[in-house]
């Protein structure tokens, strides 16, 4: 009865409890989806960088990893990546020489890490093969000589890239309907060719002025830009028995990951062509990167690695990119105290909403401690009451929240336009699939509960109070 | 049998240093069975009667008997318990709890005595038939006159089966029709069911139809007249 009264007291004054309700929906949502789309950036930057950067299980030599120098060595790998490809739970597995040294074109010279790696066995192991760019070649699909693979934030630096438009460029660029204005424009540019970034920005500010340009140039600079494939690039760096080393390869694939910090510094070449040249013998790498089926096998399998190489450093991902675990972590916390203000504000909504309908029913309660309702049933009338209030709100807010979670979640939320090289720049993909867990969602609705369950108790005690030989005499 | 026993009572306000003596020594009792009118100008002391015998407020002295309990020692929350099951309401204002249907409203105050809900159904069905709204069950308060919402209010003051019924001004917002139409009801409900009816009232219609007349005046019983 209790129950039924209170729920039906919410809806007295329907257009308050709306107004109650309808800020709880958007203020759940709010903090839910947000949390949802980090919580998808997230997801899919640790994704990404167990695709292309840190695979699931790195193995090193223990030196290795305290000075990367190239002597702390792995010897007679081929023996263990055999056995390790036995355990069922892993993909594939990828030994690499990893050298630091020094890249130069005539244009530029940067600090970079070379891979020396087995190309049919990176392949299995890493997402490089697939991330290669329009019109940036292939990985090492052309049997030449001493071919290598760079990341194009490098080849920019290198000055192995340069922006000329061409008509198959404006075709494609017909196809945004945000462009189709500036288009006949740029004929004025077509086959023109600028050597770097900074040249065709200028060339756009000039022809479309500086605010039109801001807009556009992002999207004709993506369409234009070229490579320069086949291009002489010099690795410097120090062998193993001590001398300076040079080799000059030649450019035959640019890829690009979405991590702008791993294209510029990480270079990829054959490891039968590096390793002569840093006088490491067949059978020395450096590391052994290692992809399983599933992410959560992790630990069991790097426990069989170590027992198959006693003595070498195994590591799982999130001990590589220790600062990927903590995001997510962190994201939880984050969770938390977004939603802790936000419910506190509701909270506080409630509160007065509430107290405003316990003082204009002073009478009606009054005339119900004289009929015979004690304390207690007041007390928790009016609980009930504002409960019924916020869950109403969190319910709606939630199925909203989970709602548009799946759906973008599925379709993903394309920020490409808008803000695809900062997100790069920090490594994070500019398409987020929003996600939550369960268990943030639970965490969430007894967060909610709490909010309800404090936001009565002011209110339901102030009702609880009256006197009700006072209260009848009110007129109202 | 005396259902009410007040003996020597007497009530202090204390409103901001300035005391208000508003009940100034009143000894009365009321038998089982009566139909009593306590009446008096306002500020006579009529209502803070009514409060004290309701159990609403505690005298400053003196003593209320009700059934053989001594009601000025019961602690509040006896006391509620104390009006839910001795005493039924009715006021001026109706006050009827406006999202519950008269059934449900009449029903109420025996689910709060726990009763169950055959119990609960005929008692109320009975009640409402009798203060003739047999045909009103499933309404809301705000879809009834004030007759009928004040008749609600009646059968709600009679579910719990009281000792007595107290009825502040329970015709101050009725016209002449519904007032005597409530009377009657009244009335009838006394004689049948023989419960005590004790209002406070300066209605004349009202007084009319008393058989017990009570004056007060200053907080002193003033006349206290059996027709």
């Amino acid at each position: 009865m209790i129950w039924s009264i209170s729920w039906k007291n919410v809806w007295r004054n329907k257009i308050r409890s709306l107004v109650v309700i309808v800020a709880f929906t958007f203020g759940i949502f709010g903090g839910v989806y947000m949390v949802a789309v980090f919580v998808g950036m997230i997801e899919s930057r640790v994704k990404m960088a167990i695709g292309n950067e840190a695979s699931h299980i790195q193995v090193h030599n223990p030196g290795y990893l305290d000075n990367n120098e190239l002597k702390y060595t792995i010897e007679d790998y081929h023996k263990y990546v055999d056995q390790i490809e036995q355990i069922p739970e892993v993909k594939a597995a990828s030994p690499r020489i990893k050298i630091l040294g020094m890249a130069s074109t005539s244009g530029n010279a940067s600090g970079v890490m070379i891979n020396g790696v087995e190309v049919d066995r990176e392949r299995q192991v890493t997402g490089i093969a697939e991330s290669l760019v329009e019109g940036g070649g292939s990985f090492f699909d052309e049997d030449g000589r001493k071919p290598i693979v760079i990341g194009e934030k490098l080849a920019k630096t290198l000055k192995l890239t340069y922006y000329q438009i061409t008509s198959e460029d404006l075709e494609r660029l017909a196809e945004r309907k945000n462009l189709r204005t500036v288009l006949p424009l740029l004929d004025s540019l077509t086959d023109k060719q600028y050597r770097s970034e900074a040249d065709m920005d200028k060339a756009l500010i000039s022809l479309l002025g500086k605010a039109e340009a801001d807009k556009v140039a992002f999207h004709i600079k993506a369409a234009s830009i070229k490579y320069r494939l086949k291009r002489k690039i010099v690795l410097s760096f120090q062998s193993l028995d001590g001398h300076i080393a040079y080799d000059a390869f030649r450019v035959v694939g640019i890829y690009k990951t979405g991590n702008s910090a791993f294209d510029g510094l990480n270079l990829f070449v054959r490891m039968s062509d590096i390793a002569p040249a840093a006088s490491m013998h067949s059978g020395q790498v450096n590391q052994i990167a290692i992809l399983l089926t599933s992410v959560e096998h992790d630990d069991m399998v790097a426990e069989q690695v170590r027992e198959i190489m006693p003595g070498m450093d195994v590591q799982t991902w999130d001990e590589i990119m220790p600062e990927a675990g903590m995001y997510t972590s962190a994201m939880n916390y984050y969770l938390f105290i977004f939603m802790v203000i936000i419910l506190l504000a509701l909270g506080f909504g409630i509160v007065n909403t509430m107290l405003m309908a316990v003082l204009e029913r002073v009478k009606e309660l009054g005339m119900l401690m004289a009929i015979g309702m004690n304390k207690k049933r007041v007390f928790s009338m009016i609980m009930l009451e504002t409960i019924f209030l916020g869950l109403t709100g969190a319910v709606l807010g939630m199925v909203i929240s989970y709602g548009l979670i799946w759906y973008t979640g599925k379709t993903g939320l394309d920020l490409t336009s808008m803000y695809q090289e900062g997100f790069e720049a920090i490594g994070f993909s500019p398409m987020i699939y929003p996600s939550i867990g369960w268990e943030s969602f639970f965490q969430l609705i007894l967060l909610v509960i709490l909010t309800g369950v404090l936001a009565a108790i002011y209110p339901a005690r102030k009702a609880m109070k009256l006197n009700p030989a006072e209260a009848l005499r009110i007129d109202m | 049998m005396k259902v009410i026993d007040i003996t020597n009572l007497e009530k202090i306000y204390n409103e901001s240093e300035i005391k208000v003596h508003a009940i100034r020594g009143i000894d009365l009792s009321f038998e089982e069975g009566e139909f009593a009118a306590i009446v008096g100008p306002s500020g006579s002391g009529k209502t803070t009667l009514l409060n004290m015998l309701g159990g609403l407020d505690n005298p400053t002295t003196g003593n209320i008997t009700i059934g053989g309990v001594d009601i000025s020692s019961l602690k509040s929350s006896e006391l509620i318990n104390f009006r839910l099951t001795n005493i039924g309401f009715v006021f001026q204002a109706y006050n009827l709890i406006p999202v519950l249907t008269a059934k449900e409203n009449v029903e109420f105050v025996m689910h709060l005595q726990g009763k169950s809900k055959a119990e609960r159904d005929t008692r109320t069905k009975e009640l409402l038939e009798s203060v003739g709204l047999g045909d009103r069950l499933d309404s809301r308060p705000s879809k009834l006159s004030g007759g009928q919402q004040q008749r609600v209010a009646v059968a709600r003051a009679l579910a719990s089966k009281p000792k007595f019924v107290l009825a502040d001004e329970p015709t101050a917002n009725l016209d002449t029709e519904a007032t005597e139409n409530l009377l009657d009801i009244m009335e009838k409900l006394n004689r049948e069911e023989n419960i005590t009816f004790i209002f406070a009232t300066h209605d004349a219609r009202v007084m009319k139809k008393a058989r017990r007349v009570i004056t007060i005046e200053d907080g002193k019983v003033l006349s206290d007249v059996v027709k």
